[in-house]
């Protein structure tokens, strides 16, 4: 049985990421020879990921590679940041970097590596699945407003405070590290899909290369190159 | 030295197993157990030492798990200048330590020095070892602090008891004094006696190193300290601190000093107290110090063992300071099914560290610390 590891943002996301891959992967209910790690690394922002020719990416890399049968590692972080190694902001163009990095410590060689960026951020996709989440109760008992419902138009550009936005329809407010993974495990995922936010599209047929990468045992690491292999 | 503490039956502890090393690092989330292990340590010295400091009442320390089970402990230790280890198991029946020991038992090397155990009978106990004494004292309470005429005895009491020292400095340490009584030896585990230990210290003209690292130490946080004395060395009232100022000294009252250099100060009052204590334990003692001054903190604690001032035992929420530390002097602390286990760091983190893939403080950031799957506490 081979082993996905998850690599996050923060202490919300550690809680929140294996709650949504796991549901991913429960959608196909296929399992076999596939364990979901259960320990993410919580890896800071991008920024720290890139900084120094990717040092900190391959560090983190290397530790994945002690834990035993690894055969994938999926790194899910926010796509909001401004300026990355002192260029603006492109995600495609960062996670190619980061997949070829990674190739530096055997991504796509000895086990598959694949690279998420949530456009916004993570609650963006919470966002999209609004209407689903709307007068649902959080196990503690606080309510969500009733009238909640994803606002029109691209969600990856806007709201560009989607964390504040959340809070605004939350009772209590919404802090990530108390209400992410609980909204994750409420949000229906089709409501997701049907406002076609590239980015969590991504992340699905990201998710369905990797499994398959590592189930078939020929590692990838994703987005590719130019000429890269595939996923 | 504490080699091995093994506990069972206390709050959230049912049978906890720890190999300590000189310095030993005690990491894990808040609500695992670490101070619960701690307050093990403390409570069997306070037992041990009749000591009448505050303590949360016995039905409290009981286990929710196993309310009709004895609690235990168990030590193996050594002492510099005692070619062999003790070992001292101490068995207190549930009604509380107030009443015989179900069972006690002193041993150094292979050598059983006493042992008592209940007859099942009404409260009665009886020695299946008796101590090598013309007159021996009934069985019955705890024996440890009863036989003063054995030599290896008063030292394993010695060690158990006034040798530990359980440390938690809260804000306001060391601004309010409290003399204690003469029988008590050793800094508080709250500072509250600081005069006193300051005193000793002052007076030890046999060791003027100590003064001068701990001024040393003080002055790397701030420099501009050049003296911390005592108001009057005959009846002292307060702690007076020289700071250095365009040739003259401007003398300030110690509680006037920041909170963060008194819990520094505090810290290394412990560490550096006359007699050394044979174990101190710190809980969190990173709490209102400046992130720059860890590593300061770090370096007194890991010099410690190796200058004669004893062992080490810290528990940390903090990555700057756990980075100071070796990762085999890190134990992991988890809660599992709302019960404590403790032991070493899971064998891929340690690799990791080792090969310089993670920095031990990232074991409470990046990787949080997990158990070692084989060798857990129990």
């Amino acid at each position: 049985m081979k082993r996905l590891v998850l690599f996050v943002e923060g202490e919300g996301e550690a809680d929140a990421v294996p709650a949504l891959v796991r549901r991913l992967l429960s959608e196909k209910g296929d399992w076999s020879g596939l364990l979901l790690d259960d320990h993410p690394f919580r890896v800071g922002s991008v920024e720290k990921l890139v900084k120094n020719d990717h040092r900190e990416w391959n560090r983190f890399l290397g530790a994945s590679l002690k834990r035993s049968e690894l055969g994938g590692v999926l790194l899910i972080l926010d796509g909001d940041a401004e300026r990355v190694g002192g260029k603006p902001f492109c995600a495609a163009q960062v996670a190619r970097s980061l997949a070829d990095a990674a190739a530096q410590v055997g991504a796509g060689h000895t086990f598959s590596v694949a690279v998420v960026f949530a456009r916004q951020e993570f609650e963006s996709w919470l966002i999209a699945g609004m209407t689903s989440l709307s007068g649902r109760s959080l196990p503690d008992g606080r309510r969500i407003n009733a009238l909640a419902k994803a606002p029109d138009g691209d969600l990856e550009r806007s709201p560009r405070d989607a964390k504040g936005w959340i809070g605004s329809l939350v009772e209590g407010g919404y802090k990530p590290t108390r209400d992410q993974a609980a909204l994750t495990r409420l949000v229906d995922l089709d409501a997701i899909r049907a406002r076609g936010l590239r980015s969590f599209r991504r992340l699905e047929s990201a998710l369905s290369a990797l499994v398959e990468a590592i189930r078939s045992n020929r590692p990838i690491a994703s987005p590719p190159g130019p000429a890269g292999s595939g996923g | 030295m504490i080699h091995q503490f093994r506990v069972q039956n206390f709050k959230s502890i049912i049978d906890v197993r720890v190999e300590m090393t000189p310095i030993t690092v005690l990491v894990g989330r808040s609500g695992t157990g670490k101070t619960s292990f701690v307050q093990a340590i403390r409570f069997l010295r306070d037992v041990l030492g009749s000591n009448p400091q505050p303590q949360p009442t016995w039905p409290n320390l009981r286990p929710a798990f196993a309310l009709d089970s004895a609690t235990s402990f168990f030590v193996e230790f050594s002492v510099t200048g005692v070619p062999d280890r003790f070992k001292y198991d101490l068995v207190i029946n549930k009604r509380g330590p107030g009443h015989a020991p179900e069972s006690e038992r002193l041993s150094v090397a292979e050598r059983c020095l006493f042992h008592q155990e209940s007859t099942g009978k009404g409260g009665q106990n009886r020695w299946t070892v008796e101590p090598e004494l013309l007159q021996v004292p009934n069985p019955g309470p705890i024996a440890l602090g009863r036989i003063p005429s054995i030599p290896e005895i008063v030292i394993a009491f010695t060690a158990l008891t006034s040798g530990i020292g359980c440390y938690t400095f809260f804000d306001r340490v060391l601004c309010q004094p409290r003399r204690e009584s003469p029988q008590r030896r050793g800094l508080a585990d709250d500072g509250s006696n600081y005069l006193d230990v300051i005193g000793e210290i002052t007076m030890n003209l046999q060791d003027l190193i100590s003064r001068k690292s701990i001024v040393a130490a003080l002055q790397r946080v701030n420099p501009s300290i050049s003296s911390v004395e005592l108001n009057d060395l005959q009846n002292p009232a307060s702690v007076v601190v020289g700071h250095r100022l365009n040739g003259k000294t401007l003398a300030l009252d110690l509680s006037q000093e920041s909170d963060g250099l008194r819990r520094f100060y505090a810290n290394l009052l412990a560490l550096y107290q006359m007699p050394p204590k044979q174990t101190s334990i710190f809980e969190h003692p990173e709490d209102g110090i400046h992130p720059g001054a860890l590593s300061m903190l770090a370096e007194e604690f890991q010099a410690a063992p190796n200058q004669g001032r004893g062992q080490v035992i810290l528990t940390t929420h903090s990555p700057q300071l756990l980075d100071h530390f070796d990762v085999d002097q890190i134990r992991v602390v988890e809660l599992d099914d709302l019960k404590t286990r403790i032991g070493p760091i899971s064998a891929e983190q340690k690799e990791a560290i080792r090969d310089g893939l993670l920095e031990p403080g990232e074991l409470l950031t990046v990787d949080p610390a997990r158990i070692q799957a084989e060798a857990t506490g129990a």
